[in-house]
């Protein structure tokens, strides 16, 4: 089990609602170096994408990063002419500092889909809305069957046959098969709940999570990382100018309690993930010594 | 003295619409903690009468009599009572789970009651070690197979706290191994925790034996209620002999006396009192073989790029004219193995080749109809693959299905759809047809017709290969048999020396008279010995 499986769902929402809201507030070449990296290591860590998906990614990213130098002729430090378009250095850099923050928020994104998904979503929705819960419980499960349902029609055809219709008659007398499928699936639904008291006034929430002393310290550190973080802002860190010049990265005594608390907070999730993987190695290759071990 | 569970008083009950009663003067009492098997042809009216047993159940229609349940009327019962106490579990695994995830299903019920969070966490928990759910506790419902979706449905009314359980047919769609696993915690239930069982099931096989009662219903009446011993004359007088157990078959075939044996080894126990003949092998006659019409040779194939092998250098030879029954439990990839002859999926390496034309019949056949009316689909098909209109009458006319063209197939039982799917097949004049579990979830009667359907087939020069988990069906039907395992066919052999070399894959008949009397696979073909026994 990955550690962040582990965490109660309200703290891991937190953080990251968090991280997404940052990676889009800081328009700044280190935030969104810092917040990308913290993405990209906690996805790779805790739910690798595909590799098929990366050249996505690195695609998007190369549009945004030159896109804008091409379609924002802004700056004043030109670097050459593309077709008489000016290409400035500043343009170039909010190209790659944007091509960053798009990154990072669709990897965060990705990472609170994969650690929010199932039971844990319904934790979160269930508490303030029961039925609410209830009804996206009853699709999450309806999705797949159809999908298998309309399957099944499908190669039922296809066996003796077909329908002889073209592709999309095909499709759309396979769609109505289905929707009869499951109107009838519904309707057996209907009477498995209401025999199990579906209509009953005053219905509670299972909940499957405790939230235990080690989730209030995660909740309470996370708390004071992003109120650090926001304050700091207020004082002035984390704003950076691309047009006409570029600004420095800032002002030092400012910045780098700035750059440290805001990597802190991106690295979070993956060095407790990492930290997660080294106890269990050590605790396992402790309790289960390895046949080498045993014999020497 | 125990207290009645169910005390039902002269009830008379008529469908909306109907003038016919669908129960007739019906009176009963079952008892607390007792474990009755309601049994009746199909539109007997026991599904009825499982219905009027549950408040929430109750259909639309003229009602006269009482049913109470402890004392009370059931029409007037607290809801909360009556969903918690009175368990329904319905005969399709698929429809009546609710919830995504395992846990979430176990919870539903006690979420509609109002339980606080902590307790439902308590009663999931034993729930779900009770019944040996732990390991899919945090499944997804719809990865389950069909077995572990009723024991979840079961699960879920448990821990409502049911102390009665309505089940109508609740293995009719599981093979039976599954189906032996339910009904094995349904009795443990029933003996551990004083459960009341009352429930429907067309394999009377499996389930007479387990019941200490049982409630026979021909054509809305009530026929017979008592101990299930003594309930296999009324069965035969109902017209159900052929769905008796094949013990019960042979004791009334020999016209035995003294108490009527049920399972296999009371069968044995029976056998062995009446009969002393020696076990002789009889070689079996080889059957003249047709010209081949499809071969497989070492074919495999897999769904998923990285997934394992489902099909596992499969080799394999149909002949014409032939009936093969494939028999192996669910999941061994026999479907898979049917679509790759259907041409539907391809493999990855190996060789098929169809040298006649096949049509697959699917195993959920409500998948073949798409139109509202039967007549309609099959019309259209008949257009399609260049027939005319007449080919639809004559098919239907030799299946025996006309006066069902106009019917929506939905609302078609089980073996008139079964018919109708075959009569959508014949349209396409493919001469093999590969029939996917023709004989699930079909009762006797249903089951012995189409037993003789695909015989009469057979005989006017169709092949035939079924995939089924039914020895009695593959017995009575098929000329080979073959086992599917490990994504293979095992021991492709003739009907009866099939059936003979088995060990474990065999039928009632050949477990009962194994050692007693000379090789009999068939009911018939142990009563033809016994008989010319008792001649000599």
């Amino acid at each position: 089990m990955k550690k962040t499986d582990t965490c109660h769902p309200l703290p891991l929402l937190l953080f990251f609602l968090a991280a997404v809201l940052y990676s889009v507030l800081y328009t700044h070449p280190v935030p969104a170096a810092l917040s990308l990296i913290g993405g990209a290591c906690f996805l790779g860590l805790y739910h690798p994408i595909p590799l098929g998906e990366i050249p996505f990614y690195l695609l998007l990213f190369l549009t945004v990063c030159l896109g804008n130098p091409i379609f924002v002729p802004r700056g004043r430090t030109v670097l050459f002419f593309l077709f008489k378009i000016p290409i400035t250095i500043e343009s170039l850099v909010a190209g790659v500092v944007n091509g960053m923050l798009l990154l990072s928020v669709l990897l965060w994104c990705r990472a609170m889909f994969y650690a929010l998904q199932g039971d844990r979503l319904l934790y979160l929705l269930g508490k303030r809305a029961p039925k609410t819960a209830l009804i996206l419980s009853m699709t999450l499960r309806f999705i797949p069957m159809l999908t298998r349902r309309f399957r099944e029609i499908r190669s039922a055809q296809r066996g003796c046959g077909g329908t002889g219709a073209g592709k999309i008659r095909s499709a759309a007398l396979y769609f109505g098969a289905l929707v009869s499928c499951a109107l009838e699936d519904s309707v057996t639904a209907g009477t498995s709940m209401e025999c199990r008291g579906g209509d009953l006034p005053g219905r509670s929430f299972y909940a499957p999570y405790v939230f235990t002393r080690r989730d209030k310290w995660i909740t309470g550190i996370l708390m004071l990382l992003i109120l650090g973080i926001l304050s700091l802002t207020v004082l002035g860190a984390g704003s950076f100018r691309f047009y006409p010049t570029l600004s420095g990265i800032g002002d030092a005594r400012l910045a780098s309690p700035f750059y440290i608390l805001y990597g802190f907070f991106m690295l979070l999730p993956s060095l407790w993930e990492l930290w997660g993987r080294i106890v269990y190695a050590r605790s396992v290759s402790r309790a289960f010594p390895s046949e080498k071990e045993v014999l020497s | 003295m125990t207290t009645s569970c169910f005390a039902v008083e002269n009830v008379t009950f008529t469908y909306r619409g109907s003038s016919v009663p669908a129960l007739d003067h019906v009176s009963f009492t079952i008892e607390e903690g007792a474990f009755v098997l309601l049994c009746g042809k199909t539109g007997s009216g026991k599904t009825t009468l499982l219905h009027m047993l549950k408040k929430e159940m109750t259909p639309h229609g003229i009602l006269h009599g009482r049913r109470l349940y402890k004392g009370k009327e059931i029409s007037g019962l607290d809801s909360r009572l009556s969903a918690s106490q009175i368990g329904y579990i319905m005969q399709d695994p698929d429809s009546q789970l609710v919830c995504d995830s395992v846990s979430r299903e176990l919870a539903y019920g006690l979420e509609n009651l109002g339980t606080p969070s902590d307790r439902i966490r308590r009663i999931v928990a034993e729930t779900a070690s009770l019944l040996g759910l732990s390991e899919i506790f945090h499944a997804r419902t719809d990865q389950l197979s069909g077995g572990q979706k009723q024991l979840v449905a079961l699960g879920a009314v448990l821990a409502m706290g049911a102390q009665v359980l309505l089940l109508d047919e609740p293995c009719s769609m599981l093979d039976p191994l599954a189906a032996a696993d339910f009904f094995a915690v349904l009795e443990r239930l029933n003996r551990e925790a004083g459960i009341t069982v009352i429930l429907t099931d067309h394999r009377l096989e499996r389930t007479l034996p387990l019941c200490s009662q049982v409630l026979l219903l021909k054509e809305g009446q009530l026929r017979f209620f008592g101990p299930s011993a003594g309930s296999p004359a009324a069965l035969v007088d109902a017209g159900m002999a052929a769905a008796l157990p094949a013990a019960a078959r042979i004791y009334l075939k020999t016209g035995g006396t003294g108490p009527c044996p049920l399972s296999v080894g009371e069968g044995r126990q029976y056998l062995s009192r009446l009969a002393k003949l020696e076990e002789k092998p009889v070689p079996p006659d080889p059957l003249p073989r047709g010209e081949l019409v499809l071969s497989i040779q070492d074919a495999w194939f897999r769904y998923q790029k990285k997934g394992p092998d489902v099909v596992r250098g499969l080799n394999f030879s149909l002949y014409a004219g032939e009936i093969f029954a494939l028999i192996g439990t669910n999941g061994s990839g026999k479907t898979t193995a049917l679509s790759l002859m259907a041409g539907l999926l391809r493999p990855y390496s190996g060789r098929i080749k169809r040298v006649r034309d096949t049509a697959m019949l699917p195993q959920n056949t409500k998948t073949l109809f798409l139109q509202d009316t039967v007549g309609e689909d099959l019309r259209r098909a008949a257009a399609h693959l260049g027939r005319g209109q007449k080919a639809v009458e004559d098919v239907s006319q030799q299946l025996g299905i006309s006066q069902l063209l106009d019917k929506n197939p939905r609302d078609l039982s089980g073996g008139q759809r079964q018919k109708c799917a075959l009569c959508r097949l014949l349209l396409t004049d493919a001469p093999v047809l590969l029939l996917d579990e023709p004989a699930r979830g079909l009762d006797a009667p249903a089951r012995q017709e189409l037993s003789q359907l695909l015989q009469c087939l057979a005989g006017q020069g169709k092949t035939v290969l079924f995939v089924t988990h039914d020895v009695e069906f593959a017995a009575q039907t098929a000329h080979r048999c073959g086992l599917f395992f490990d994504g293979t066919v095992l021991a492709a052999a003739e009907t009866f020396s099939f059936f003979i070399e088995s060990t474990a894959y065999t039928t009632a008949a050949r477990r009962i008279s194994r050692g007693i009397t000379p090789p009999a696979v068939t009911v018939e073909q142990l009563a033809a010995f016994l008989e010319a026994d008792r001649e000599a």
